[in-house]
């Protein structure tokens, strides 16, 4: 349950700020990377990581618009804005000493100004202060909480472990069981996550990876759910995912 | 672009398959589009192309309908299917189609054979010049920064149309770029330019504390543009460059240069001759007309510029463009770039122990002497006086085998530049057995 609210909460945040920024569809989507090729000969794991920072990216880029958004209007307000005491005490962006701090370039800011003004000067704030904790701090918190953010620094990149896996089957149980590829096509659907090439076709990744990788890549979840006794390799070779499929080959 | 990479992926195959025999193939998640350019490439020569699609209108008799994969591959007397899944299409049976070799777009980026035969699909494009640097930077790229089959034959498509291969980057994930004066562009270069460009949305550049010095860097180069009038213009563009930096666009790649991005995002300084060039080309605009300064030889200071960024010249070069500044009482040249022309002028050193090869230290030093090396002396260190406390203590041990190694290692080459007329320390002559005085030679037996 913990593991399920977690990811909710960390793809709500995502969702958020693709609308927020108008991110194409082509980019709303978490590619989740399986296996353990080295990562300098691993493209979809490289993949993987590009698609968490271009996540956090879209959460940057959502608070810059929604700052400068606010800051609007507040501007268009019927009262006389007194922006210095808009800023937390004590924060440079409000210093009325300094004639570049943000609150004194609102002040000069000719009425009526337009929306590019408003985000050119946001920009400027994100860039004076730290605004990232909330949204990208909170956002790599939450992933990382439930193992689905892994690696450090620049090298992170997202994949399920089998204490994740068995959240998000439990989470879809009430369609269960069902083919690995019908899993994979509902989680993209519930959470934006990608494993498979099927689910990677209408995004970014139809063009920059290769099908068989990504088909690679969801034989290999495939693997870590039959191991953690959520799916069941049929004589067919096919795979079903669900909580009873194991209980039904035992 | 997509009927290049499908008929070059059909040449591929021609090429690979091994022919008389059964070859089952699986091309997975292509874009329609690739599939098409493959069956119109199609022939005889090759096994049954089947390709699954939502569209079999557009495939004939190549698209798959409703036979199954593995009735394909079961069939009498088959010599082998080409089985392709368009994008986001399965077939029901995909498990049992494990055995088929996986055959992926990316496959003609891993050779330069492949990028040969991708560039001399209709239209044909000749690699060559600058083209023939990306083909190779692409090549050798890692996975990380490599563009995709995909870009690479919007790419060559582009170049097709006319377009320059440098300036065309971009369709690749690279910045636009242009060759630097008076050199080639290398694969390198190339390769250098794919990094960066992959980097630009890294955690570690775009840090919110490093906002600030990024803005500061993006002013500084970009007021360096001939065509910004103003300080609001250079401003304005850099910040639509942060904007865009910010926002992981892919418009920054045709917005900035690559030397302009390095510097901005790698703080690498510009190469010491455009530099030159560019501070002697603002002197000059400054001059009134017909002044005796106007009338010196710039050519020939410009070419001398060209000169300082490698090779037996650069020292001379330099020398020149001081003797000029000192001439034009120090207003040719801003301080930095003069301290780094007088850097020029100093003498050098040539480290050969990282990696340890004092063989390719001795050319280095040769190349940057510009000729033959005329003498060999060694400064240090000293091999310790016979009979003193130096000669049995662990310093003077080290002394004697760093001499005895050197000797090892170098004493044949030495020798012969002996012979051949140099002018070789004797130090290095001696035998490498001649550790030293004897006591030393006991103790250490």
């Amino acid at each position: 349950m913990r593991s399920i609210l977690a990811v909710d909460l960390a793809l709500h945040v995502a969702r958020t700020a693709w609308a927020t920024t108008h991110a194409p569809a082509a980019e709303q989507y978490l590619l989740l990377s399986f296996g353990g090729s080295p990562r300098a000969q691993d493209p979809v794991r490289q993949r993987s990581e590009d698609s968490y920072r271009r996540a956090r990216i879209r959460l940057s880029e959502a608070t810059v618009q929604t700052l400068a958004l606010r800051m609007r209007q507040l501007d268009e307000g019927e009262r006389v804005v007194d922006w210095p005491s808009e800023f937390q005490t004590g924060s440079a962006l409000g210093n009325t000493d300094d004639e570049e701090s943000i609150s004194n370039q609102l002040k000069r800011l000719p009425r009526p100004a337009a929306a590019e003004h408003y985000l050119h000067i946001a920009r400027a704030a994100v860039e004076a202060a730290n605004y990232s904790r909330g949204a990208e701090d909170g956002f790599r918190v939450l992933l990382e909480s439930v193992g689905a953010l892994v690696g450090t620094g620049s090298y992170r990149y997202l994949t399920a472990g089998p204490d994740l896996l068995a959240a998000l089957v439990g989470a879809v149980s009430a369609q269960m069981p069902m083919p690995s590829r019908e899993f994979f096509a509902a989680i993209r659907r519930e959470w934006g996550l990608v494993v498979n090439q099927e689910s990677a076709a209408d995004t970014a990744l139809a063009s920059q990876i290769d099908g068989a990788g990504l088909e690679r890549n969801a034989r290999r979840a495939e693997k870590l759910m039959s191991d953690a006794g959520l799916a069941l390799g049929l004589s067919d070779r096919t795979t079903i995912v669900g909580e009873r499929a194991a209980r039904i080959g035992s | 672009m997509s009927t290049r990479l499908g008929g070059a992926l059909a040449e591929h195959l021609r090429r690979h398959l091994a022919p008389g025999q059964l070859n089952f193939v699986l091309v997975e998640g292509v874009p329609a589009s690739v599939a098409e350019g493959m069956s119109r490439a199609w022939d005889g020569s090759l096994p049954r192309l089947a390709v699954v699609s939502p569209e079999p209108g557009r495939f004939g008799e190549h698209a798959l309908t409703e036979v199954s994969g593995t009735r394909l591959r079961n069939q009498p007397g088959t010599s082998g299917v080409v089985l392709v899944l368009c994008d986001g299409e399965q077939v029901p049976d995909r498990q049992s189609l494990n055995l088929f070799e996986s055959v992926s777009p990316s496959v003609l980026l891993d050779t330069a054979e492949g990028m040969g035969i991708l560039s001399q699909q209709h239209p044909a494009v000749d690699l060559d010049g600058p083209a023939r640097a990306v083909r190779e930077a692409v090549v050798q790229a890692g996975v990380a920064s490599r563009p995709s089959a995909v870009a690479v034959a919007a790419y060559l498509d582009r170049l097709a149309a006319g377009e320059d291969p440098l300036r065309a980057l971009p369709a690749i994930g690279a910045f636009t770029d242009q060759s630097p004066t008076g050199e080639r562009t290398d694969s390198a270069r190339v390769g250098d330019n794919l990094a960066l460009a992959a980097r630009r949305t890294s955690e570690e550049l775009l840090r919110p504390s490093a906002y600030a010095d990024l803005r500061r860097r993006a002013e500084r180069v970009l007021a360096r543009r001939p065509g910004l009038p103003d300080h609001a213009a250079v401003l304005a563009m850099a910040d639509d460059v942060m904007g865009k930096l910010q926002a992981g666009s892919a418009d920054l790649l045709d917005t900035l240069r690559f030397d302009e991005a390095r510097e901005i995002l790698e703080q690498r300084p510009e190469a010491l001759g455009p530099v030159v060039r560019r501070e002697i080309d603002q002197y000059r605009a400054g001059l009134l007309p017909g002044s005796q300064a106007e009338g010196l030889p710039w050519k020939v200071y410009e070419k001398r510029a060209d000169e300082l960024g490698r090779g037996a010249g650069q020292r001379d070069a330099a020398r020149e463009l001081c003797d000029l500044d000192d001439a034009q009482q120090r207003q040719v040249f801003t301080k930095p770039t003069r301290a780094k022309l007088e850097r020029l002028l100093r003498d050098k050193s040539v480290n050969g122990s990282s990696p340890s090869c004092p063989e390719a230290a001795i050319v280095r030093a040769a190349q940057q002497l510009g000729g033959l090396i005329q003498r060999v002396q060694v400064l240090s260190p000293n091999p310790p006086a016979a009979n003193s406390a130096a000669a049995i203590n662990r310093s003077g041990a080290g002394r004697i085998l760093t001499l005895a190694c050197a000797r090892l290692r170098l004493g044949g080459l030495f020798h012969e530049w002996d012979w051949g007329g140099g002018e070789v320390d004797g130090l290095m002559l001696r035998a490498a057995e001649e550790l030293g005085d004897e006591t030393y030679h006991e103790r250490v037996s």
